[in-house]
């Protein structure tokens, strides 16, 4: 294996990391890399200095600082491009149909029936 | 200058120049319309509820001074509470308009009479009536036959589902005995957007004017009307997308540029004869601007209530305080709307702000807090009109074809004041009976001003107006204002209805006085 690509496997693994920590997922939304290919992320950052960085060693995101600094690089970025993917659209789907399983609404004609307007005067 | 010819021409294709345009256009006259905005493809405004989160902070931002494409101009609104909303394209701001379509009241006609507040206008709900029920048609407006608050209308589309959040509130209003109905949508169907997508001035009427014959002229932007010394407007200079003055010479010009746009027209073709502005013999022009201030009211619950879905402006709204009643201490009133709560960009962005959510392990928690988990209402007050809120052009700001740009001047009556107070303390009572957790309250919002009123006042005469009844301009008799400036109230709904049923109204005038403007 080449040492460029060899680096490239790196930041790319470094950069997965990265992604699912902030995104990790839950009993409904896939974590971020399970929705959107990391390469669409690589590709939007594609001259940041930020992506030369994973390829020399793992970034220690207990520290603040590094913390910080990708949420501040990838933050709007990896927002829109997860939330607006596919996948997420379908689980946010699933999630909701779950969640409102057991609400009933009721007839929007019977409702306004509920309501006695015989006792207001509009102005026609 | 290069010299062209036309017989009518339209000055902007928004919601009520594409009304007149379409109206006027199966006469057998060339009619041109020029759009100081460009002609955008319709897959990127067709836009669905997941990729507006996106380009609402983008190209279809509603501030032209946050947009700052060229087609913008800049608008001062330093000493405004309120920033203006609008969209320069064909198609004007109904690209970005959320599609909720109600008419004006019968009593928003005649406010001076009934409430001795604001003007009276010089035509009445059922003068507008069949143009309100044309358009309906030509819109494609849905809704429910029947609302107490409104005569009769009919033939509407199937009303939109009022979802889950909207049949809590219902709940709320009738235990309160508050008046509440499914709101008036311009939506439709089609295969592809199966839930529906708002027709633009585009769909509606541009492309059926375009296919009887009229020309539309995008990235032209009209600088100034041009006159003859008998006070006829001759034409326009207009700078095309290459910077390149042309003068188009017109018989008859409509000027449909909205409250903002029309006045800085008028304003910029000043001349020996009109040093205040052309029209602007009453000294009115620019005045009286009017812009619908805006509450905001959320109920927070502890369950998921799918309220980022249904539709886009308003699912249900009340007009249990729309009429002056004196204990209340203040004149006409507010509608309250049902907004759609934020999808989950804008969730996060918005709980970030408070810093209630971070990336990382409690990510989801805190987002799904929030989403779709609070009802948002809109306090709508209707404006009055007032001589001291007013636009005038701004020398110091101009836009990419130099001319200047606007600046508004805007405060809030005491009377709107007390109106917004009030609003906010009724629609916390609501919440009260939904059982909400909490609720978040403030007004006036300030990026609101998309409701444009004013400016240009229709009026009896030219000592106290500047145009008639038919919007036909006091000082110069073949120019019409067809939008929204000439309003002399506000009311207290979205005006879209009302923009193109003046419009048709105005152009149906002018379709049957054709040979008293066209020189043959």
């Amino acid at each position: 294996m080449s040492l460029k690509l060899n680096k490239y496997l790196l930041m790319k693994n470094n950069l997965k990391l990265i992604l699912n920590t902030m995104i990790p997922g839950d009993d409904y939304m896939p974590c971020f890399t399970k929705a959107v290919k990391v390469e669409a992320i690589i590709k939007k950052l594609k001259k940041n200095k930020f992506l030369n960085d994973l390829k020399k060693k793992q970034i220690n995101l207990n520290e603040k600082e590094n913390w910080d600094n990708c949420v501040k690089i990838l933050g709007s970025d990896i927002l829109e491009v997860y939330f607006t993917s596919n996948s997420v659209i379908k689980s946010l789907n699933l999630r909701k149909k779950n969640y409102l399983r057991n609400v009933k609404k009721e007839n929007m004609i019977k409702l306004l029936e509920k309501v006695k307007y015989t006792k207001k005067i509009f102005r026609k | 200058m290069k010299r062209e010819k036309t017989d009518i021409l339209i000055i902007g294709t928004g919601a009520s120049g594409a009304a007149s345009a379409w109206n006027l256009s199966k006469l057998n006259l060339k009619i041109t319309c020029l759009e100081q905005g460009p002609l955008i493809d319709k897959k990127k405004y067709s836009f669905n509820s997941v990729n507006r989160e996106i380009t609402k902070f983008k190209d279809f931002n509603i501030d032209p001074n946050q947009r700052k494409l060229d087609s913008d101009y800049p608008i001062n609104t330093v000493n405004s509470p309120i920033s203006i909303a609008n969209y320069n394209a064909v198609g004007g701001s109904t690209l970005i308009s959320s599609g909720h379509y109600p008419r004006f009241h019968p009593s928003d006609f005649n406010t001076k009479k009934i409430d001795n507040i604001g003007s009276n206008w010089l035509f009445n709900y059922y003068d507008l009536e069949k143009y309100y029920n044309l358009n309906d048609k030509m819109v494609g407006v849905s809704g429910l036959t029947g609302d107490p608050a409104y005569p009769k209308i009919n033939n509407l589309l199937p009303p939109l589902d009022i979802g889950y959040s909207g049949n809590l509130l219902a709940k709320a209003f009738n235990k309160l005995g508050w008046h509440w109905w499914p709101s008036y949508s311009a939506v439709k169907k089609s295969k592809k957007f199966k839930k529906g997508i708002r027709p633009t001035a585009v769909e509606v009427y541009l492309n059926k004017a375009v296919k009887n014959g009229v020309i539309i002229k995008p990235n032209c932007r009209v600088l100034k009307i041009k006159m003859s010394p008998k006070n006829i407007a001759t034409g326009v200079i207009y700078s095309d997308k290459n910077n390149k003055k042309i003068f188009l010479e017109a018989s008859i010009i409509l000027l449909s540029a909205s409250a903002i746009g029309t006045p800085r027209i008028l304003f910029n073709s000043s001349s020996k004869k009109f040093p205040k502005g052309l029209g602007n013999s009453s000294g009115q022009l620019g005045k009286n601007l009017m812009l619908h201030p805006l509450g905001f009211v959320e109920g927070h619950f502890d369950k998921f209530l799918a309220a980022n879905e249904g539709a886009e402006g308003c699912a249900l709204y009340s007009h249990e305080f729309y009429k002056t009643k004196k204990k209340r201490g203040f004149k006409r009133g507010y509608i309250i709307q049902l907004l759609k709560s934020p999808g989950p960009i804008e969730s996060f962005h918005y709980l970030k702000k408070f810093n209630k959510i971070k990336f990382g392990k409690y990510f989801f928690k805190d987002l799904f807090n929030y989403y779709g988990c609070t009802i948002p209402l809109a306090i709508i007050c209707e404006d009055v009109p007032d001589k001291n809120n007013y636009v005038k052009l701004d020398h110091k700001n101009k836009d990419s074809s130099g001319m200047p740009g606007v600046k508004v001047n805007y405060k809030l009556s005491k009377n709107t004041k007390k109106m917004l107070s009030h609003g906010i303390n009724q629609c916390k009572k609501l919440f009260k009976k939904t059982g909400a957790k909490n609720v978040v309250a403030f007004g006036p919002v300030r990026k609101t001003g998309w409701h444009l009123v004013g400016t240009a006042k229709m009026g009896t005469s030219k000592k106290n107006s500047v145009v008639n009844k038919f919007g036909q301009c006091h000082d110069v008799k073949n120019l019409f204002i067809i939008d929204s400036s000439i309003f002399p109230s506000s009311s207290g709904v979205n005006i879209a209805s009302t923009v193109q049923a003046v419009s048709l109204m105005i152009s149906d005038h002018i379709k049957k006085n054709l040979t008293k403007f066209i020189n043959k």
